[in-house]
């Protein structure tokens, strides 16, 4: 590096401008943090405002034990997902079934913790109904109109009756146990809750339970973790199902599982023992969604013991979900089994808006 | 005498420095690598100390390859300094955790890379130059980060600009080829990357080659001897030194070869985008720069290449371009004054061009391959030294327009103490211009991983666009505070991406209290972290699962922005388990 020319030019000069506009800058973000304070009394606000809007909408017909659970409850995110520790941190009480769902189906309102302006993408740049600041931390609130839900076989999980065997096998009863949650990792994927039906005591991952998956895309979704083993069918059938509107749902595998490029999974859904849809999912499709018109099935159906959406007597019907893994189409890993996971819920028509958490 | 005086300006500034981050390196939690690494490293220390005592039995193949075989897949220098380091502060009594004394090589190599690259600023231009190259470096505020680890990365750094030195220097006299040749050696005896050198070196010298020979440098220079130095000695310091290449060499070779060719690759995130394998975005590197440097300095830096922009190309290929463009005839006069310049003033040895070289070719080798990028800014770490460099001929070219700016407000006249003056407004406009990188370093540390420029708004604004927060786990420090509150009696801890060995390190330092053990069973701990990265938000969901509860007892964040989440298992022995 020798010397260089020399010059006159004095614009050099505005870099000192550029060195305190940055320092300024760093100043100003520090000073727009959120403070703890602001999310907590955020999360107060919306707790207490969506509690009073749940004692108004509630009627006696939801109550009773067949109707629709907690459909029309609205729901809390966070906006910037990667904000949302924090914000979980000052709702200090989220149900897991109002963590990371696939839709807004069933949902009245959209409550939404925002910092930075963020709104919630499944809104869709809409305005909100209501908007309130607690320092840094916004609280939006949106009206929605979404189809309604009337049975969420993720929620309903427990009551399932749930089997397996299929074929020459016949089939064996799986039973609801209290069991040991182990594991956990990255490695581990899906992890099966305490809560779940075990089918075979010498094969304990052949098993049915909710819990979240976080799909190829990083999304994660509340859902049915459900085994597909190799010449195992597993069967969680739904003898009560309301019988009127769609069947619509997802399932795919755990990130992790999908990289490994194993054998494909069979995903059946059956109504009133007859197959109504069949899904294959190959590593690196991700989520997948099925969804199948339960109208034309009244016939196949049975007065139901409640009166689902509030509209009178209805019908159900008996929807079975198998899950499966194809035979001999294993790839880089051919492992007996794998651990996919569906959601799926009855809703009044198609077109839910879907939640991707993050 | 004037390079005595240089060298101990830059003895300073690597003591001040290495000083620097040894009183900051308890804040940083000990990551991933860290933890491998330092195990590895005491191994390796105590079969130098039992070659000493006993001589050749522990020079036996058998017993070599079993102390040698553990991480074979990286070169063996920085963990042996490592656990050489450890073992003499341990037996010199000096008062130092183990985490830092394992760390302290790092933190003075990363205190002889300002002094390397004061130095070099001092030789191509002067002083200020040097300094304020040295300055700029330490305060980004990655380097910062990474001059803390017990890795590699730094220290290659430092290997790989000590080689381009002694290479320069070679230019121009012969016997710095062996010191090229040596320093190289010890490249490649500290990390792969070293072997991405020669290529930029041979371009270079290429360029020299390439001029007419009355503009060559002298003739006994006319061969790289300090390429051939590195080329010959290097190798065959690797296999020397590296006990693990003693036998089987070839096979051995090829294996570490094998490794690094089919690395696996590691998610990480950028741009809202989790990568898990090639094909990488072309723009990460750059990217990735123009979001963690400090911005004021890569104006800087830009300003200092176009203000040595006639420099940068050699005078012949400057020369042949006008031919070229003017055709065969007459030169026009401007051009011919242009030319004349150019190879009157010309540096025979391209310097200019070897710091451009330098700084592009970590980035394009990374923008232009399939190398891996999981590390983020750590794989192209080699640019920043000659980023500083260009940064402090732009700080030059400030500070003489604010000379120019001062002289034109005082009018003519005679001035009393003009070099007073000058220092002065040298040193003001040094510190503002360096002000915004040592803010931010400051103010990132330990969490420099998460931070990102205020250009882009800072931490949540690189959060909004979908960058990287953290790799390796290291983010702990605040995370103890958390554990001494919900564990007083001890307990058990998943401690997320934190390898066991790094946390074992934490232990043996008194950072995590007695009693609390960590455990790789998720569902039975009492507490689990979960460090933030969007592929960890598996981890988060079995938490909730596990514990049937979506929301953590504490989030450690940086700026607003979660970095690592702790849950509390109910029933547990935290304090907070039965709250929620």
């Amino acid at each position: 590096m020798t010397s260089a020319p020399r010059r006159r030019a004095r614009w050099p000069a505005v870099l000192v401008l550029v060195a305190v506009a940055e320092l300024v800058a760093q100043l100003d973000v520090i000073a727009s943090v959120p403070g703890r304070d602001d999310w907590s009394r955020a999360a107060q606000w919306i707790r207490t405002a969506s509690a009073a809007e749940d004692r108004e909408v509630r009627s006696p017909v939801d109550a009773s034990p067949l109707s629709p659970r907690r459909e029309e409850r609205a729901l809390v995110v966070v906006e910037p997902a990667w904000a949302a520790p924090l914000g979980r941190l000052a709702l200090r009480r989220v149900e897991l079934g109002d963590t990371a769902p696939a839709d807004l189906a069933g949902r009245r309102a959209l409550w939404a913790l925002s910092i930075r302006g963020h709104a919630p993408a499944a809104m869709g740049g809409r305005r909100p109904t209501e908007m309130r600041r607690f320092g840094r931390v916004s609280v939006l609130r949106y009206a929605i109109d979404e189809p309604r839900e009337s049975f969420d076989l993720v929620r309903e999980i427990e009551r399932a009756q749930v089997a397996w065997g299929g074929g020459s096998m016949g089939w064996g009863a799986c039973a609801l146990r209290h069991e040991p949650v182990r594991g956990g990792g990255l490695a581990a994927g899906t992890m099966l809750p305490a809560d779940r039906f075990v089918c075979d005591r010498s094969r304990p991952w052949l098993a049915v339970g909710a819990t979240f998956q976080q799909d190829v895309g990083l999304a994660v979704r509340r859902c049915v973790g459900q085994t597909a083993a190799r010449g195992i069918h597993l069967r969680a059938r739904f003898p009560e199902v309301p019988a009127r509107g769609v069947l619509e749902g997802r399932f795919g595998l755990a990130h992790g599982d999908e990289r490994l490029r194993g054998a494909d999974v069979w995903l059946e859904v059956r109504v009133a023992g007859r197959l109504r849809a069949r899904v294959r999912h190959r590593d690196g499709e991700g989520a997948k969604a099925f969804a199948v018109e339960l109208g034309g099935d009244a016939a196949r159906t049975f007065p139901s013991r409640g009166a689902p959406l509030g509209e009178g007597a209805a019908s159900n019907v008996d929807v079975a979900i198998d899950t499966a893994l194809a035979r001999g189409e294993g790839r880089a890993l051919d492992g007996a089994w794998r651990m996919p996971c569906w959601s799926a819920s009855v809703r009044s028509r198609r077109g839910a808006t879907r939640i991707e958490t993050r | 005498m004037n390079g005595m005086r240089d060298h101990a300006i830059g003895a300073l500034v690597a003591v001040a420095y290495t000083a620097l981050l040894v009183v900051t390196a308890p804040e940083l939690g000990p990551a991933r690598d860290e933890g491998f690494y330092s195990v590895i490293g005491d191994r390796y220390a105590r079969w130098v100390v039992r070659v000493f005592d006993e001589g050749a039995a522990a020079l036996d193949g058998r017993v070599v390859d079993r102390v040698w075989a553990d991480n074979s897949e990286h070169p063996p220098l920085p963990k042996l300094l490592f656990g050489l380091s450890a073992s003499a502060v341990r037996a010199s009594g000096v008062p130092m955790s183990a985490g830092t004394a394992h760390r302290l090589p790092t933190m003075i190599g990363a205190g002889l890379l300002l002094w390397i690259v004061y130095v070099l600023g001092a030789r191509i231009a002067n002083r200020r130059t040097g300094i304020f190259a040295a300055g700029a470096l330490a305060a980004i505020p990655h380097v910062f980060h990474h001059a803390h680890l017990a890795a590699m990365d730094v220290l290659v750094v430092l290997a790989c600009v000590a080689t381009t030195y002694a290479y320069w220097r070679s230019l121009e006299r012969a016997r710095w080829a062996w010191v090229a040749g040596v320093v190289y050696g010890l490249a490649l005896l500290t990390k792969h990357n070293a072997w991405f050198l020669p290529p930029v070196l041979l371009v270079h010298w290429a360029t020299l080659r390439a001029a007419p020979v009355d503009e060559r440098l002298p003739a006994s220079r006319r061969i790289p001897w300090g390429i051939v130095a590195m080329l010959t000695l290097g190798p065959l310091m690797l296999i020397a030194l590296w006990p693990w290449l003693w036998r089987d060499t070839l096979h051995r070779w090829m294996e570490y070869v094998r490794f690094h060719v089919e690395h696996v690759h590691y998610p990480i995130e950028y741009m809202g985008t989790t990568w898990f394998e090639p094909p990488f975005p072309a723009h990460y590197a750059l990217g990735s720069m123009l979001t963690t440097v400090p911005s004021t300095l890569l104006v800087l830096a830009i300003v200092g290449i176009v203000h040595r922009r006639q420099q940068l190309v050699p005078p012949w290929l400057a020369r042949l371009l006008r031919r070229r463009r003017d055709g065969e005839g007459e030169v026009p006069e401007r051009r011919r004054v242009i030319t004349t310049r150019l190879v009157h003033g010309a540096d025979p040895r391209h310097t200019d061009l070897l710091i451009l070289l330098s700084l592009l070719w970590p980035i394009v080798l990374l923008s232009t391959t399939r190398a891996p990028i999981f590390g983020g800014t750590k794989h192209f770490l080699a640019a920043y030294p000659f980023l500083a460099l260009f940064a402090a001929v732009g700080f030059l070219r400030v500070a003489r327009a604010f000379r120019g700016l001062w002289s034109a407000w005082r009018g003519p006249g005679p001035e009393r103490f003009p070099d007073v003056r000058r220092r002065l407004i040298e040193t003001c406009v040094a510190l503002v211009l360096l002000a915004p990188a040592v803010a931010q370093t400051a103010h990132a540390h330990p969490y420099a991983l998460a931070a990102y420029v205020p250009l882009v708004g800072g931490a949540p604004g690189g959060a909004d666009l979908g960058m990287n927060r953290q790799y390796w786990g290291h983010t702990n420090a605040d995370v103890l505070a958390v554990i001494r509150r919900e564990l007083p009696r001890g307990g058990s801890v998943f401690p997320g991406d934190t390898a066991l060995a790094a946390w074992r390190a934490m232990m043996l330092d008194g950072h995590v209290p007695r009693g609390v053990l960590p455990t790789p069973d998720l569902a039975s701990a009492d507490l689990v972290l979960v460090h933030h990265e969007p592929h960890f938000l598996t981890v988060d969901a079995q938490a909730w699962v596990a514990h049937g509860s979506a929301v953590p007892v504490a989030v450690i964040d940086h700026d607003g922005v979660p970095v690592v989440s702790v849950y509390a298992r109910p029933g547990g022995r935290a304090r907070s388990a039965g709250r929620r």
